[in-house]
Order: structure tokens, then sequence, then C-alpha cells
């Protein structure tokens, strides 16, 4: 879009943070780094040792002292002692119960933080402890929920998984995540003449603050003013839990009479606010032998902690998401908004949307791997349809019609640049040889739903000034984290106006500028405020056409702002000078603006509407290493391609886009909540706590963005950024999945059994207790390699020798053997565990033919219809026919020799390459090994005799010369034909006994057996 | 009557009074000097955001390095240069081509990380105006950012090791005349904080002050401040002691003083083993490590440093020092419970020796954390074999995270000795562990993860002797 004008800042520029420069040098102002006003305290809270116990007796008397100013407890409030969001249940300090270890009692203010903290400790408070509900199974078992259970449903899930032919039945556990926003949660309250509170507040969601200080102090909002210049981060981690700590200041800056600044430590941010929801879901699916799904069944149970919070919000977010980009059909799936008592879970960055997308992508997964198909495959039959089919298949289980889906076009051009199907082919080859390190790899979409699900909080307000110098402020309902709001609005003010955007200002959001305004949540900053501003933009510009039109006496339609001027018909200002005169001539050079997102509709009852107004989509590959022995790993590279329709400023949207994905990855990787046996949170600090360095990341790292604007009216056709990318965290998740849990047993067997070579299929049959694998775990021993795992350890150690000695005494059918994991095997699990070992020994002689040039394909022809099994080696690919006889495998190969390992004794081996040197070094391979029944190589005496000269000077001894055929082919037959010479050497195979079953074994074929 | 603390600040001389001596330097500058550049992310050490730049007068020149000012105590800045993110723009008259790199290339959202990750970077390209690309991670391993996936911050570091920098100016003269002969004593706020020149003087002072804590890089001491809120009466500080500085070839080996910082041992100490160089490399932080001190690593007695394990496979010594004299014991030895170490009133840690690497010695060492970087482990390895051929004359093995002490796996250990190093012993070998620890489950690592970690790392340390070829590495694949 750089081609719409020439002003600087324009919308589509990849211009810097407004506030870049600022945050290098230090001189940004965060909350923290406001001058203190004159008395200034501060405030200490003492948490809940607990996570669920009454409070006999809270005795503050021995509190005070030097420097104490005020000590606060829930009696002391003069107003309503909740902070909850929605429904009610966050009180700021306990009264007759604490609920969660952690939860704020008490709180002092005094000079220093030192004097608060030991003020505080000197508190007596006596607790009675009562039984505490820790995980979601409990709160299942009491039915303990901190709202109804909800069910979104379409079709008839039951009989879709009914008639499937394939039904899978799983359940997945997710962790939660602390947001980790690098400066902590942080509010300073001064208070105002005539019962007034101003709040400094690092909290997306100022006109919540505002409300919620008024009710704790019981007075109107109107004399609360919030203000927010910038959060260090905010992440959804002060979209509701910023207000206990504003109101927390404000309740002591009210009874002392002076500012009061509360600034949580990290450990105490950690422990008193809320996190991203762990989850527990169960599902069961029903699915075709191509991997369509036909019917699903989804339990959701999510970790809400010990109140409501945003959690019913959160949970149906999930249940929207369970489909992520795939057509589900058949549905049924249910939310359960467990209750416990750990602190209250809340908004983080996706609000229960990746909990549903990993849910799905880890069942489609699983659906893969059951069928043995590439997981890609089975996505991509499962996608919405294309935007525009508007069939069956675009009907979302909450009844919206997918109207944009461009995932199609996306995932083409994503496996294209990311060149997915080679590096499959390479990541499995390279599992095929790699015995300790493993590679894995995912490519997963992301379709993520734009709009607060609560119809209202699509609304928004700006308020627009512009100066007598021709200098515009712009204020709007959006706060600023990072995620570069500012920035794009003021590039949408800049180019509504044709200015440059050094022109445009935006400072702190304040309720007092903006009213009621929703939280800087839900990806909907832009699409909200920008959309705001530019309706406030748009009626002054119209203002100040109206004006000019009469003012030079035009049409209004020959007045048009451009790069900085304003052309009145055939007079021309600059924006600046028509400013200046419209003052003069008494225009007003203000407005507010509003917006509201259309289409929206929600029928709860039903479960049925449009919640969303558009969808935006992402796609991404990773690809990554896992150490088996130890767990450890590393992204070696991500593609990944992001829709931000026409993006308002790329640098920022990519970005979101990376920052996003590595959050989403910290998420599934490094970052572990843990929670001690009394439910007390032991990480709460970056020591404990592991989000991801700038060694985490893909090694290779390549982002791009989508170029196809929305097809819905938003703010200059862009799409909301600040959610989706996160869940493409998901495709380094499912990577992994790939190297340990998806070992592609079926192809390795059928490749060994192709190439004669003795192997035994290892099997866990049941697993009981504590295991290292599940039951159905496979892996594949031959003399000397072995494909996947059944967990290592002694236990495969010892599995693997009963492979090998299966294999030396051939005689022998399949067994099982039963191993009880304990300390006879030092494996520490516990568990009990039995494997089926299946040997698969070949009884067929098979022939290895090296060249495919004129007599090579000659012997293919005549060998062709017999039933020998051919293995047809060359390096080049084009040398092959299209069409190949039954029993012939081609294999284009730039390592020939590489084939020679391994074969079995009955091999006969043949080399007519198109070279001398790879005839040599073939030749001198096989005599090395000497595990052939037949070795013949194309040629004369001659070349025999140059041949044995070498040979020998490369140690190879007379009596393994003298195993060497050549010339080939049985004598009197003279012509040089290549079909001659073909008839020739098949007679002489045959004469060998090639086509003879020499040694039968317990499975006449490879596959008779298999399950 | 109390010195006064002298340093430089931004280019400026300060002389302190009257601050408490536990008082950080973050706290100082923010407070005191309303130089609110520098943040608090998390007050322990492990996040950068007050990252700040420490110049040292060594041997006649300035070392600058980078450090974190939320652990650091304000006194240990006596007779150093202190540079702030205030202070860039005054030298590069302008944004300092850091800064301008990070604005160009969108390496700021939400900003608070920003400055520590400028210092971080302005500090790398003072002392190595070219950095490779480890170099690059080593130096901002130590810095979280939330926002950015960190692509545009290395992208940024990356442009300006293209075009060049503005080094720190020269402060030699100013901090030669801060410089102090005799013990630097400071008291304030009832407390007291002496940091002696020798030896001999520390000595002393431990004997006068048998309660005193003993403070060397303050990675550890400085976190019972701010995450503990302990008071700490008396303060001695060894890093102005000469004697505890040195490192020394000896014929008993490589002598390291308690005092020495893990950065100025990093090279003499990676000399011994490509694993040992990745391990220390992996210590903490580069700011921890321009602080903390391997003497001090020891002194405190975690079970779960990672200077330990390698140390004591390799047969370290301890030499122990107090008014009455000297003596030394086996670095195992000094470990007697879980927070109980074989340490007299009085008595501090002089110096480490670790003998040199004995000849048909198989040695690795390996840590295992949920996080690469500034990580504590979960378990940390280090197996010393000495070798007849292929017959194992003598094993040592030592753990750390999987007992109350760094441990030797004696079982383990008595099982190889003799044997051929072969499959089957490794197993063996593997099979005995249950036998020598109990390992905990925490925050850090079920018990199972780490009895089986324990027993794998092992099986590696077999593969990596026996079969080199075999790819054991996730973090070196693909170089």
């Amino acid at each position: 879009m750089a081609d719409r004008t020439t002003i600087k800042g324009s919308v589509g520029s990849a211009i810097p943070h407004d506030s870049a420069a600022l945050h290098v040098s230090g001189e940004a102002i965060y909350t923290d780094d406001i001058r203190e006003p004159r008395g200034c305290l501060h405030a200490y809270v003492l948490k809940s040792p607990h996570a669920h116990a009454r409070i006999k007796r809270i005795d503050i008397s021995g509190c005070y002292g030097d420097g104490v100013h005020a000590v606060m407890t829930a009696a002391d409030i003069p107003g309503i002692n909740d902070v909850a969001p929605v429904f009610d249940g966050d009180p700021v300090f306990a009264e007759s119960e604490v609920m969660y270890a952690g939860q704020s009692v008490l709180a002092v203010a005094a000079e220093t933080i030192e004097i608060a903290r030991k003020a505080a400790q000197r508190a007596a408070v006596e607790y009675e402890e009562l039984p505490a509900i820790l995980n979601v199974h409990d709160a299942m078992k009491a039915g303990a929920f901190v709202g109804a259970p909800y069910t979104m449903a379409i079709g008839d899930s039951k009989a879709g998984i009914a008639k499937a032919a394939h039904v899978l039945e799983g359940t997945l556990e997710m962790g939660g995540q602390d947001h980790f926003y690098l400066e902590g949660q942080i509010a300073m309250a001064t208070p105002q003449e005539n019962g007034g509170m101003h709040c400094w507040s690092s909290t997306q969601h100022p006109s919540e603050v505002q409300h919620l200080i008024a009710k704790v102090l019981a007075i109107s909002d109107h004399a609360v003013t919030v203000d927010v210049r910038r959060m260090g981060g905010g992440f959804g981690g002060k979209e509701s839990q910023a207000s206990l700590i504003a109101c927390i200041a404000a309740l002591l800056a009210n009874k002392t009479g002076r500012p009061v600044k509360l600034r949580l430590d990290r450990d105490d941010d950690m422990i008193m606010t809320g996190k991203r929801h762990p989850f527990h879901v169960s599902y069961k699916v029903g699915f075709s032998d191509s991997g369509l799904i036909e019917g699903i069944e989804i339990d959701l149970l999510a970790d809400c902690g010990m109140s409501a919070d945003l959690s019913n919000a959160i949970a149906d977010r999930a249940m929207f998401h369970c489909d992520n980009a795939y057509y589900l059909g058949n549905a049924r799936i249910t939310a359960y908004r467990c209750k416990t008592n750990v602190v209250s879970h809340t908004a983080f960055r996706g609000f229960g949307g990746p909990q549903g997308v990993l849910t799905i992508e880890n069942i489609i997964d699983a659906m893969a791997r059951h069928l043995g198909k590439d997981p890609l495959e089975v996505r991509k039959i499962n996608l919405y349809d294309r935007a525009g089919a508007l069939s069956k298949r675009c009907t979302t289980h909450y009844h919206m019609t997918v109207e944009d889906n461009i995932l199609h076009d996306m995932l083409a051009e994503l496996e294209k640049t990311g060149d997915y199907a080679s590096r499959v082919r390479e990541v499995r080859k390279f599992n095929e040889t790699s015995t300790i390190l493993k590679k894995g790899i995912a490519l997963t979409p992301v379709k993520f739903g734009i709009s607060f699900t609560l119809k209202m909080l699509n609304q928004a307000g700006a308020l627009l000034h512009i100066y007598k110098d021709g200098s515009i402020q712009i204020n709007h309902g959006g706060t600023e984290m990072g995620q570069g709001l500012h920035t794009k609005v003021a590039q949408v003010v800049a180019e509504e106006f044709q200015i440059d955007i050094d022109r445009v200002k935006i400072t702190a959001t304040s309720t007092g500028k903006v009213p009621n305004t929703s939280a800087t949540a839900a990806s909907s900053g832009t699409d909200l405020n920008g959309k705001a501003a530019q309706a406030a933009a748009r009626i002054i510009k119209d203002r100040l056409i109206d004006f000019s039109a009469h003012h030079v006496q035009v049409e209004r339609d020959s007045v048009r702002f451009d790069s900085g001027k304003v052309h009145i018909g055939g007079t021309t200002l600059s924006f600046k000078e028509l400013v200046a005169l419209a003052y003069v001539n008494r225009v007003s050079l203000s407005s507010t603006g509003f917006y509201k997102t259309p289409k929206l509709h929600w029928d709860k009852d039903a479960a049925r509407g449009q919640p969303f107004f558009y969808f935006a989509y992402g796609a991404a590959i990773s690809e990554v290493i896992v150490d088996t022995l130890t767990g450890e790993y590393n992204i070696l590279r991500t593609d990944i391609l992001h829709d931000a329709g026409s993006s308002i400023n790329p640098a920022i949207d990519i970005g979101q886009v990376e920052g996003g994905f590595v959050q989403g990855t910290g998420w599934l990787t490094s970052e572990e909540l843990w929670w001690d046996q009394k439910g007390v949170l032991k990480t709460h600090a970056p020591s404990t706590y592991k989000i991801p360095t700038g060694r985490d990341i893909p090694k290779d790292f390549r982002v791009a963005l989508f170029p196809r604007e929305n097809h819905e009216d938003t703010i200059y056709r862009s799409k909301a950024v600040g959610e989706p990318p996160l869940m493409l965290g998901v495709s380094v998740f499912q990577s992994r999945v790939m190297t340990h849990a998806s070992h592609d047993w079926l192809p390795t067997l059928a490749d060994l059994c192709d190439r004669g070579i003795p192997c035994v299929l290892l099997t866990v049959m049941t697993a009981k207790g504590s295991t290292p694998r599940e039951a159905g775990t496979k892996m594949i021993v031959t003399a000397d390699a072995q494909f996947g795992t059944i967990g290592g350890g002694n236990l495969e150690f010892d599995a693997i020798a009963q492979a090998r000695d299966l294999l030396q005494n051939s005689a022998r059918a399949a067994e099982v053997k039963d191993y009880a994991l304990g300390p006879s095997l030092a494996q520490c699990c516990g568990g009990a565990v039995s494997v089926l070992l299946e040997p698969f020994i070949k009884s067929k002689k098979s022939l290895l033919l090296f060249g495919a040039g004129h007599v090579g394909k000659e012997v293919v022809k005549v060998l062709g219809g017999l039933p020998v099994d051919i293995r047809w080696i060359d390096e080049r690919v084009d040398e092959f026919p299209a069409a190949l006889p039954a029993h012939v495998k081609a294999v284009a190969t730039a390592a020939p020799a590489a084939e020679l390992r391994g074969i079995p004794a009955g091999t006969f081996i043949l080399i007519m390459t198109h070279s001398h040197d790879l005839d040599y070094d073939l030749t001198r391979a096989a005599l090395k090994d000497g595990s052939f029944e037949y070795l013949g190589l194309i040629g004369s005496q001659t070349k025999r005799a140059k041949f044995e000269r070498r040979l020998k000077a490369d140690g190879i001894d007379d009596q393994s010369l003298s195993r060497l055929t050549c010339p080939i082919g049985i004598g009197g037959i003279t012509g040089k034909h290549p079909r001659e010479i073909a008839i020739a050497v098949a007679a002489e195979l045959l004469s060998l006994g090639l086509t003879h079953h020499v040694e039968q074994k317990n499975h006449d074929s490879g596959f008779a057996t298999l399950p | 009557m109390s010195d006064t603390i002298r340093f430089i600040l931004n280019g400026t001389l300060r002389e302190v009074s009257g601050l408490s001596p536990t008082m950080t330097v973050l706290q100082y500058l923010r407070t005191e000097e309303s130089l609110t550049g520098t943040k608090e992310g998390c007050a322990e050490g492990d996040c950068g955001a007050c990252t700040a730049i420490v110049g040292t007068l060594k041997d006649g020149a300035v070392t600058y390095q980078a450090v974190n000012c939320c652990i650091l105590f304000l006194p240990v800045l006596d007779g150093k240069s202190l540079i702030t993110v205030e202070h860039l723009k005054t030298l590069a008259n302008g944004l300092h081509p850091v800064q301008q790199a990070m604005v160009d290339c969108h390496g700021s959202q939400c900003g608070f990380c920003t400055p520590g990750f400028v210092m971080s970077l302005a500090g790398m390209f003072h002392n190595n105006p070219s950095p490779s690309e480890r170099e690059i991670q080593d130096a901002l391993a130590g810095n979280l950012c939330r926002c950015t996936g960190y692509r545009p911050i290395l992208d940024a570091a990356r442009s300006v090791a293209h075009h060049g920098t503005v080094p720190f100016r020269p402060e030699q003269d100013s901090l030669r005349a801060l410089k102090r002969d005799a013990t630097f004593s400071y008291e304030a706020q009832g407390q007291k904080f002496f940091a002696p020149r020798t030896a001999a003087d520390l000595a002393r002072l431990l004997q006068e002050h048998p309660g005193a804590t003993m403070l060397a890089g303050g990675t550890d001491v400085g976190l019972w401040v701010t995450k503990h809120h302990r008071a700490l009466d008396t303060l001695i500080y060894t890093g102005a002691t000469q004697d505890l500085h040195r490192i020394e070839e000896t014929s008993e080996g490589l002598e390291i003083g308690a005092a020495v910082s893990h950065t100025d041992a990093y090279d003499r100490l990676a000399a011994y083993d490509e694993s040992l160089a990745e391990l220390l490399r992996r210590f903490a932080s580069t700011q921890i490590r321009n602080s903390g001190t391997l003497g001090g690593n020891i002194a405190n007695g975690s079970p779960i440093g990672d200077g330990m394990p390698p140390l004591i496979a390799l047969r370290a010594k301890l030499v122990l020092r107090s008014a009455a004299g000297t003596r030394s014991l086996a670095l195992e030895d000094y470990f007697i419970a879980y927070g109980k170490q074989d340490k007299k009133p009085g008595e501090f840690v002089e110096k480490i020796i670790v003998p040199p690497k004995a000849e048909n010695l198989l040695f690795k060492t390996y840590k295992l954390s949920k996080r690469f970087d500034q990580d504590i482990s979960a378990v940390c390895a280090a197996f010393a074999l000495k070798m007849d051929g292929r017959k194992i004359v003598e094993a040592r093995i030592a753990y750390g995270g999987m007992a109350a002490t760094p441990k030797r796996a004696s079982a383990a250990e008595a099982f190889l000795t003799g044997k051929e190093w072969s499959e089957e012993t490794a197993r063996g070998a593997m099979a005995c562990l249950p036998r020598d620890y109990a390992p905990l489950t925490d925050m850090r690592a079920s018990a199972e993860y780490r009895m089986t970690g324990a027993q794998n790392l092992l099986y590696r340390f077999y593969l990596e002797t026996t079969a080199p070829q075999t790819q054991t590495r996730v973090y070196n694949y693909g170089g």
C-alpha cells in the first residue's frame, strides 16, 4: 500500500513502534518510573499460606509501628468487598475463608516497602485448615463448579461415531501458563479533593479498574480517573487481574489521605494472580479409512481456580475452537468449569482458544497415527471447505458458517515454500539411521474467531483533537502493552488526514477522555479503536470539507486531502494552514468517534449464532530434534505463513506473529507451573519458571504474512493479529509427538521385508501401572539396527537381546515376553509390560540388480514375470521405465553401495552400472561383506583382470575373488545385443537356483500375520 | 569511622554514605538517583531487565562487564565504575549504535526488557566488536523478553556486528584515584561491610566477626536479601581481596582463588574437556558469571551447583583458610549433609585445586535442565574413567540434583572398576544407580525423570566414549 500516499507513517508502512526510541534509551515511563508524589506510601499485601482454610482470627494490633500508616482488612472496606469482573467471588481481602494459597488477607501502607512488609508479617492470623480441591477430577467428584456445564452440538455425534470405521478414545492433560509480563502488577493511587481518586494502573482494562475502585470506595464512577500510559507486557494477565492491585492501592490511599503505590514483586505477582487455565480433555472420535471425522465428542474440564473471573467466557472460547480449522460434522462439545483451591485462572492470549486448538490437533494426530497416514493428509481432508464453497462442510459446531476460509490456499503455499514433502522424507531417513536423536516435523493450521464473544464488549470510542498548529492528539479506549496499538491507530489518523505521523500523538489512555471502554483484549484493539479513531477523524474531516468548500465556494467533492496538502478546487493549502483558517472561522476541531462491530448475534440457550465477525488464519511447519535419552529438544526450523489481512503495519504484525509463536512454544515446552501437594505454587520466579530465551527459538525462523485483504469491512481491511499466532506453537508440540510416538513402523517393516532383511517386530501388548510406553507401541529390530523405541532403559535393552536371539534361531516362532518393571530391570516406572516378538524372516531369494542401462532393462524384462524379488538400483531416476513388473522395486539413490548393507545370505547380486568406478566400488563392497549367494559383474576377462589387480591391492584375498563371476551369462551365447546378454545372464541365475525356495520359516508372506 | 562508598556513575564521581550496605544497586539507581531506565523484572538475577555495566580496574586497565544490578549490593561498587542505559546517548552523542539497531530492527515491543538487552549488547560489543552467533547468544542468555520472540533482537545484534559500535570511554585514571590499600570499612543503619585487600586481613576480620556473612559475587547472598528479606548485620566481601583472585598452574594442578569469577576461570577450566566447556558456558548467564565465583558456588554448599560434579570427578581439592592456618580436603568431603559443610567458624574457602587430567582418562560432564540457558540443573553428571586399554582401572562418577549434596555414585563406581568398558558394563552401572540415589520430585523434575535421566546420561557417556560417530546432542546438532 506504499503507493497510496507519500506521507510518513501511512497505513501499510512498516514504521517502528512509536515508543521505540524511548524504550531503547530507558526514557519510556512505566508506572513505577513516574515520579512519586510527595508523601507517597508503599503497600504490602499479606497472603494466605493455605489453599483452603477458615480464618479464625485476625489481630492487626502488632502491625502498627514507626512508619506504618494504615492496615486494612476486609472489615475496613467502605464499599463492596469484591473486584470480580463479571460474576461475584473475588474479594479484595478474604473474609471468613481463604480459597487459595496466595489470597490477599490484609494490606499495610507504610513509608517504605520494607517497613510495610515487616508490619504485615507481624499480623496474627489464625487459620483452621480445610480440605482443599486441587485438581479437576476432585472438583468433578465434588460437583464444584464456577459456572454450569455448557454444551455445543450439531448433528448426531453418537450415530456418527457408531457408524464410523475407526473409533479412538483418548485423554489429554495440558498445563497452565504464567503470563510473565516483564513489568509486574502495579498501581499508584492518589486521593483527589472531594473524595475522588486518581490511579495510574498497569491495566488492560482502565474502565473496569475505574468502576471497581468506585465500587470498593462506595463512590460514583465519575469520581475516579484511571490512566495508563503503557504496560510492560500484558498478554491477558492485566485484563482482570490489575483490578485487585489498583483497588488495594486506592483503598489505602483513601484511608491514609496520601498517595499509595502497590507494586508486586515477581514472586507475589506469580503467587497472587491468575494464569492460563490447565485443562483435562477426554474425547471419542469416529472416522473413516481416509481419516474423515464422522462423529466426535469432547469433554473439556477447565481448572478455573477459586472463582469465576473470566473462566466461563474462556471455557466457551475453548469450545468454540475445538474445531480449529476442521469440519466436525456430528459433534458434541461440553465444557465443565471446575472450581479448585488454586488462584483463579484468567485471560491469557488466546483465551481458551489454544486449549481447544491443541485438543483437536492432538486428536487428528492420533487418528493419523492410527491409520498410518501423514497427519497433514488427515488435516487437509478435514478442513472446512474453501471460501465461497458454502457447502454443508462450512458449518461449525455452533452453527456459524465459515465464509472466509483461506487455509486451502495458505497450506498449499506453505507446503511449497516450507518444502514440506521432501523434508518429511528427510526426517524419516534421518530417524532410520540415527539411534539416539530423532527428528519430527509437523504442519498445523490455525483458525481463530475474532470478536469478544460477549456482544456488548464489541464497541469502542475515541477522542480526537486538532490543535491550532495543525498537530493532532488522539485518545482511544485501547491500552498500549507493547503490541503497537497506538502506532497503528496513529497511522490510521495520519492516513485519514493525509499528514505525516509525527503530527499525530497518542498519550496515556484515560477514563476521563474515553468512557466505558472494553478491555484491550480478544485481539480487538486495532479493529475496534482503529475504527473509532477513524470515525472521529472523519467527523472532523467532514467539518473541514464543509468549511473549506463553503469558504472557497466550490463543491464538497472538489475538496481533497492528499500528502500533507488540502486541495480545495483550484486552491491548495497545507493541512496546518487549513486548520488555522478553520479555527479562526470557529469550526470545532474536536470530536469523539464511536464504533460497534456489525453482524454479531449469539443465542446462548440454543448454542448457535455468529459469535465472530470473521476468522484470522495462520499455519506453521516446525521441525524439531529430540534426544530420546534425555528428552532435550531443539527447534531446527519453523516456517510460518500468517493472515493479518491487509496489514496496517507489517513490521508490528510480524512482531506479533513471532512473539506469539514463541510464547505458544514456551507454553508447550519449558514452561511448567508446579504446585506442591498442599496447593502451594513452587514456580513463582524466573529461577524456577522457564520462559524461552533467545536460544530456544527456531534455528531457522521464516515468517511471512499472507497478502490477502479481509473480506469483511474492518479498518483498512486488516485483521486482528494479537492472539492467533500463539497457536502456531502447536506445530512444535505436534512435531515432537512424531519423534517419539509415531515411529513409522509399517513402511520400515515393508522396506526391510522388501530387501529381505530378517527382522523382529516388537509390540507392547499390555502395560499395567506406570510404564514407559503405552500398549500398541512398536519397534523393529534387525541384527544390527533398531527402529523406534518401546521406552528405552533396561526393558528395551533386554527385549532387543531377545529379538536378536530369535533372529539367530530362525526356527522359532513368535513369542511373548513379560516384564515386571521393578528393581530387577532398574526401571523406575514400577509397572508391568508384556511384549510380543514376531520374527519376519524372508523365505525367497532375491536379486539386487545394480544398473538401469540397456542390459539392466532387458534383465528386468526377462526375469520380470517370475516369482523373483528384484531390487533394482541406479543413481539416475530417469532411467527407470514408468511401469515395472510385479516383484520389481526401483530404487533411485545417490548412494548405491548403501543398498548392500545388511543383505541376507541368499542374495544374488548383479553389477552392471553406467560407470566402471561404481562397478568397482560395488564389487569391492560386496566381496568385503561376503554375504551373497552369487555376485556377477558385467564385463570381459580384461575387465576382470584389471579389477582383480585393484581388488587385491585393496585387500581382497584370492578366496574371495574366486566367488566373483565375471564375465557373466551361460556359455555359448556370443551375441552382443542387450537382450541376448540378458537371456544368457538370466539362464545362469536360474541354473543357480534363483527361483528356488530354500528356507521355509514361520511366515509365508511378510504381512499375513500383521494386525 | 565509616569510609564512604566511592564510585563513578555514568562518568561522575559519587560518594555515598548513610545507605544500607545491603541496598541493591538497582534500588539505589531508581530511588536515590531517579535513574529509572534500569528495571526490576525479578530481583533474583534471572531476567536481565536490570543489566548495567560495571568497570573494574585490573592490572592498570578497566574491564567492563554486564551485571545484574538487582542483586548487587551498593558497597560492592566501591572503587568501580557503573554505566547505566541513560549514559549511552551521552557516549554516542545520540542513539548508541546498539540502540539505533534495536529501533531499526523492531527489537522492542513493550520495552520493559529493552534497556537490559541494550546494556548486555553494549557490554558485549565493547569487549568484542565482531561477535560470533554463539557469542551473541551467550551474551543474551541472561535477558528475557516476553514480547518479541527474540528474532529482531538477535537481528539487531547481528547488524551492530556488521556496522560497528561505540566503546566506553577510558576511565582508568579516575578509577586509579579510588584505589584503596587498606580494608574498606563501611557502616550504615547498624550494618557493617568490610572489603579486605589481603587474605590475611580477611582471616583476621572473620575471626573478629564470627557471625559475619561472607560475600563473594553476591549471586546467592543477594537473594537472601531481595527474596528472603533477611537482615544481614555484617558482611565480609572477598571481591577486593587480591590473593583470592589468583589463577595459577602449580605442581598440584590448576589453583583457582575463591574470588575468581566464573568468567575469569572459564578459559582455564574449559581446556579440560569440551563437555566441561559447554557446562560452564551454560552456567547461569553472562551477568551472573561476571559476578559469581566458583569459590562461592562451592562454599554455599548447594546440592545443585553445577561446579561440583565435574570437579569431584576430576579429584579437585579445596583449601580452607582461617587465622589459624590452612587445611585442604577432597572436594566431596566438604559436603556433609544438606546445608551442612565441613567448615569451621573462622574458616573460608581460599582456593580450589584441580589436578591435571590423568593420562588415559575418559571424562565427560553433562547437565539436564528444562531450558538450555540460565537454568538450574535437574541432574548434573560427571564421569571420569581411568582406562588401561579397554579396561576400567578406576571410576569416579558424581551427580548433582540426585541427593541432598553433590554425591559420588559408589555402587556404580564399584561395579565399573576392573570391567571392560562395554555396553553390558554401561547397562550394569546404570542398574546400580538406584542403589546410589533416591532423588526427590520437585518443580525441576520428577524423581523418575531424574533417575532415568541420570542412567541415560551414563549411557550417553558410554556412547560418546566408544561410538563417537553417534549423534547425541540436540543443541549442537547442525553446528
